[in-house]
């Protein structure tokens, strides 16, 4: 399916309609509830909706370039991992002595992003920044010879490089895959089922939080958290799972349902990560990039646990099993 | 307007992208920054990015009339300096350690006259990262010869990580920006004084950053 340049699998072009089509229902709904009672203040919600029209329609014109214009793909994640690492090294303490370490981590992400470009760089893409980059930092903050707060720092960055950069990451490397292990979908099958899912989640566990939720799960972390919440977000997921996979991946029911309800409770665990990390250092939002969601961190909190473990599971079972690589 | 064409593409080409990519901000109360001129600008100073941020808090066609206020033995140091920061940059040159004689803020009065919007760091220099200096006097007399030209504090916070005093590579942090409500010159000018620094303590307890620990 074609528009313009941009050049789409049937499954994915279809998939995404159904997402605007979404955007759409909820616009139209938000307008017609501001025309029925003018008092109400819906600012937050209408600068929420319009980001997600912005954000869906540039992922949308990646995925579509991302034949014609081999790094597109790479670009955007690449960029997200950069706002996400630079809002995470932002929001915690950090010391001035460390400022080069955060330069070569920053310098880590088109490290990665190169990596992931190409399969024959799988390795590299899986162990560099623990082989390569980790070793450099320590170096680097050996010559600076402050040993206050030493492992403090080096756990910082650490934690920020896998949270932000190795994590998302993952979703670059399905483009650099053979496309043969998904007829349907290809590669752009695989990133939009696991983001829509995943971000789809987050919404279904809120909307059933506000609806069943009564008993908290962990109210000294996240105290909107509710299993109620959980329990029909992961329903809801899991059941959006069965119904998209067979159009966007070449999953069997059985495995559409395992990972739906996989992606349902490592989702739940991303998101709740980040809200610890965020009431640690004592701030609310990450910053505010997306107006409306906070900042990236805030936005692809539930993805740096989803993305890499779909990534393996999918690698090995239908990659390896299928002799693809 | 040679001068101008070079300073607005200066902005766009590599002082906008650096600043909204590279670095990146969050700007608290955006809606109170003036829409005209003349008007003051006070704001902290931690950072040779102060001033940058300041300007692009501003429209393009807005910044004609921004003028910096710097100090002329730092900035007028050598030629080309001097050509970047006086013909390029528009900064309005003051001498730190009054000669006696002419008014050293005599430019200044003149820049308000003409509509500009000048930027201020009263606090004289980038001093400690992160720490709020004492307000040198020079804008309570602006403040009190001027009492119809409003005067905006603006807190920076975040800057000084970014590109500190005595170093030469900006790290990416993210930074903020609060813009507090105009003021007004009284008579009084070290009541002046004590309400303006007020206003910015206030402003920077509303943005609180992580410090380097």
């Amino acid at each position: 399916m074609n528009i313009a340049w941009l050049s789409y699998p049937p499954t994915v072009f279809w998939t995404l309609a159904g997402l605007f089509a979404l955007l759409s229902a909820a616009t139209l709904i938000i307008t017609l509830m501001r025309l029925a009672d003018r008092s109400r203040d819906m600012h937050e919600l209408r600068q929420r909706v319009r980001t997600w029209w912005i954000m869906i329609a540039t992922f949308a014109v990646v995925l579509g370039s991302a034949s014609l214009w081999r790094p597109a793909p790479y670009v955007l994640f690449g960029f997200m991992s950069f706002i996400a690492l630079k809002e995470f090294l932002t929001m915690v303490p950090t010391r001035r002595v460390d400022r080069p370490v955060f330069m070569i981590a920053y310098l880590a992400i088109p490290m990665q992003y190169v990596w992931a470009s190409s399969h024959a760089y799988h390795g590299l893409f899986q162990m560099s920044l623990f082989v390569y980059v980790c070793p450099l930092i320590v170096i680097v903050m050996l010559i600076n010879q402050r040993t206050e707060g030493f492992v403090t720092a080096f756990g910082t960055v650490l934690c920020g490089l896998l949270m932000t950069v190795y994590s998302l990451s993952h979703l670059a490397h399905f483009f650099a895959l053979p496309a043969a292990a998904n007829p349907q979908g290809g590669a752009a099958g695989f990133v939009l089922y696991v983001i829509a899912l995943t971000q789809g989640n987050d919404v279904a566990q809120y909307v059933s939080g506000k609806c069943f939720g009564r008993r908290r799960i962990i109210p000294l972390v996240s105290p909107n958290k509710t299993w109620g919440g959980l329990i029909g977000g992961v329903a809801i997921t899991t059941i959006a799972s069965a119904l998209i996979a067979p159009y966007l991946t070449p999953f069997s029911t059985m495995g559409a349902i395992t990972l739906g309800v996989l992606i349902g409770i490592t989702g739940f665990f991303g998101d709740v990560f980040v809200s610890a990390i965020k009431r640690d250092v004592g701030v609310k939002d990450a910053s505010t990039f997306l107006p409306g969601h906070g900042g990236m961190l805030d936005r692809v909190d539930s993805l740096t646990i989803t993305a890499p473990l779909f990534f393996h599971l999918t690698y090995f079972f239908v990659y390896m099993q299928g002799g693809l690589v | 307007m040679i001068y101008y064409i070079l300073r607005a593409l200066f902005h766009v080409l590599l002082i906008r992208p650096f600043m909204y990519v590279w670095v990146g901000f969050n700007v608290k109360h955006g809606g109170r920054l003036p829409q005209n001129g003349p008007a003051i600008i006070v704001s902290n100073h931690n950072s040779h990015l102060d001033t940058l941020t300041l300007e692009i808090l501003f429209p393009l066609r807005f910044l004609r009339k921004i003028r910096p206020v710097a100090a002329a033995d730092y900035f007028l140091r050598n030629r080309i300096l001097k050509w970047f920061t006086v013909d390029v940059m528009r900064i309005i040159p003051v001498e730190r350690r009054g000669k006696g004689g002419a008014d050293p803020l005599a430019p200044c009065h003149e820049a308000l006259a003409r509509g500009h919007v000048l930027i201020i760091y009263p606090e004289g220099s980038r001093g400690e990262p992160g720490k709020m200096a004492e307000f040198k006097r020079g804008i309570s007399w602006l403040a009190t010869q001027h009492p119809e030209v409003p005067i905006y504090p603006i807190c920076l916070r975040g800057l000084e990580k970014i590109l500190p005093k005595g170093s030469w590579l900006p790290i990416p942090f993210f930074c903020d920006v609060a813009v507090g409500e105009p003021m007004f010159g009284t008579g009084n000018r070290e009541d002046f004084l004590h309400q303006l620094e007020k206003r910015m303590h206030d402003l920077a307890e509303e943005i609180k950053v992580e410090h380097w620990i």
